[in-house]
């Protein structure tokens, strides 16, 4: 059976149009940090040696029974920047961890197996940079984004909103989900999850 | 077959309407395709999209609709025995005839009869073509730049491309040939309101490398390119007809185009196993002539 954690995950995954509040599972992800603005050459590096790596380790696992489907972009800004904070920041300041989420039976011999096939292979990117880390958020908000990256803040703002209604505050960083490609699809058709972990006030 | 005449609104709605009438006169006869094409004078591959596009409904259906309209006029003003209507209207038997009936008016012929007795007759259907609103019909033209495609043959129902993609996928992906830059490609040769769904072909592309070669089932071949109608489509795979019938009945009567030979591409924008499907983004690209 192919394991599809994006289809497995709804609540985490799928689309909330409101704001909502969620019980995020703890989660394994391939993660390489970094800084600089998305057009960077470090941060395309980073996205690069991420797709290499988790292609090369479904492809791995695929041969022993064991396929699934690689998930989505993700992107963790800032520990201790609020969102609201981050998103008036010059991108170039932008401190970040790029991830893809894996299955649990995704070990650490595959990652150093992966990197050693892309590094056979002749590909240059950084793959030293992508680890295999475990990720805790707990409770969090979650809303959808539709439309340019430029225009999270109106999205985070409603977001702020609900959690002053329901009496929490936001804590540690803020997460996104690129559920489109941005190479692909059309600025206005983007769709994004936001997200961070709150506390109650 | 006649060549494409130069193509506006009123010669496509004309030609459209003269195969209409052609066919509401010869409602008992066989219908081949080809010679609905002729009376039309479109090619007959492209017939049956913009016909399915103009008037709303595919030719199977528009025959099959007219002719139980007509044998229910039959019921209505004739005493002739049910048997004796079903044959006339080219069902072989009672019982196809009646489930047939039954579907387009909800009732059986019998109690139609007994219901509608003495009423006025129905006026055979008239053509008023589909009409598509400017928000609807929103198409751009672009010109393809040819490229280089690994390609894998699908022949079956649009709904199984799937596992043809897998396989594509897993034969390309170890070998380095899908990047972040890889374009996703379907092309499609049929209608599926022409060819039975079991001889559909379409073909799963990606875009590779000059130089790549391919293996087994999996060849490479060159993309030529080209003037193409573009329209985005927005949800499920299984809703692309209506696309494709906007683009061919609705758009292309009116823009002074003609279409040329398929394959019809598609550009998947994301990826299927992660996307809702009515997240999901196609690129509807059909091929067009120019001289």
């Amino acid at each position: 059976m192919k394991r599809n954690l994006v289809q497995e995950l709804k609540e985490e995954y799928g689309r909330s149009a409101k704001a909502k509040l969620l019980d995020v599972s703890d989660g394994v992800f391939l993660a390489a940090d970094g800084k600089g603005a998305p057009d960077s050459e470090v941060y395309q590096d980073r996205i690069g040696a991420l797709y290499g790596m988790a292609y090369t380790i479904k492809f791995a696992c695929k041969q022993r029974e064991q396929d699934f489907v690689v998930g989505k972009l993700e992107g963790i800004y800032a520990e201790g920047v609020p969102m609201m904070e981050f998103v008036q920041q010059p991108k170039e300041e932008w401190v970040w961890t790029m991830m893809i989420r894996m299955p649990e039976f995704v070990t650490q011999e595959d990652v150093v197996a992966a990197r050693e096939t892309l590094k056979k292979k002749g590909k240059t990117e950084d793959f030293n940079a992508v680890e295999l880390r475990e990720i805790q958020e707990g409770r969090c908000v979650q809303m959808l984004h539709v439309g340019p990256y430029e225009n999270e803040g109106e999205t985070g703002d409603k977001m702020i909103a609900f959690c002053e209604e329901q009496g929490l505050q936001p804590t540690r960083w803020h997460h996104e989900i690129y559920l489109s490609d941005p190479r692909r699809v059309p600025p206005e058709k983007l769709k994004t999850l936001l997200r961070f972990p709150v506390k109650t006030a | 077959m006649s060549e494409p005449q130069p193509a506006t609104a009123q010669d496509y709605a004309a030609r459209i309407a003269r195969v209409l009438a052609w066919m509401q006169a010869r409602l008992h006869e066989p219908m081949p395709l080809i010679t609905l094409a002729e009376v039309a004078g479109f090619s007959p591959f492209h017939f049956h999209r913009i016909f399915r596009g103009m008037v709303g409904e595919s030719v199977q259906q528009h025959v099959r609709r007219l002719r139980l309209e007509r044998a229910a006029g039959l019921l209505k003003t004739t005493e002739r025995s049910v048997l004796d209507i079903a044959l006339e209207t080219g069902y072989e038997s009672h019982e196809a005839f009646t489930r047939a009936f039954r579907r387009q008016f909800s009732c059986s012929p019998t109690s139609f009869r007994e219901t509608m007795r003495g009423t006025a007759s129905p006026s055979p259907s008239n053509f008023s073509p589909m009409t598509y609103s400017t928000d609807e019909l929103q198409v751009e033209l672009r010109r393809l730049p040819s490229r280089m495609l690994l390609c894998l043959r699908h022949v079956g129902p649009y709904d199984q491309v799937g596992s043809t993609w897998e396989r594509l996928c897993d034969w390309a992906g170890p070998r380095d040939l899908i990047g972040a830059d890889t374009e996703m490609i379907g092309a499609s040769y049929d209608d599926p309101d022409v060819t039975p769904a079991d001889k559909l072909r379409y073909d799963a592309c990606l875009t590779v490398p000059a130089g790549t070669v391919g293996e087994g089932e999996i060849f490479v071949r060159d993309f030529p390119g080209g003037m193409f109608a573009t329209m985005l489509h927005e949800g499920p795979y299984q809703e692309l007809g209506a696309t494709y019938a906007k683009l061919y009945g609705g758009w292309l009567p009116q823009s002074g185009y003609v279409a040329a030979d398929p394959p019809c591409v598609e550009f998947y924008l994301n990826e299927p196993e992660t996307t809702e499907p009515e997240d999901l983004l196609t690129q509807v690209c059909i091929p067009l002539k120019t001289s």
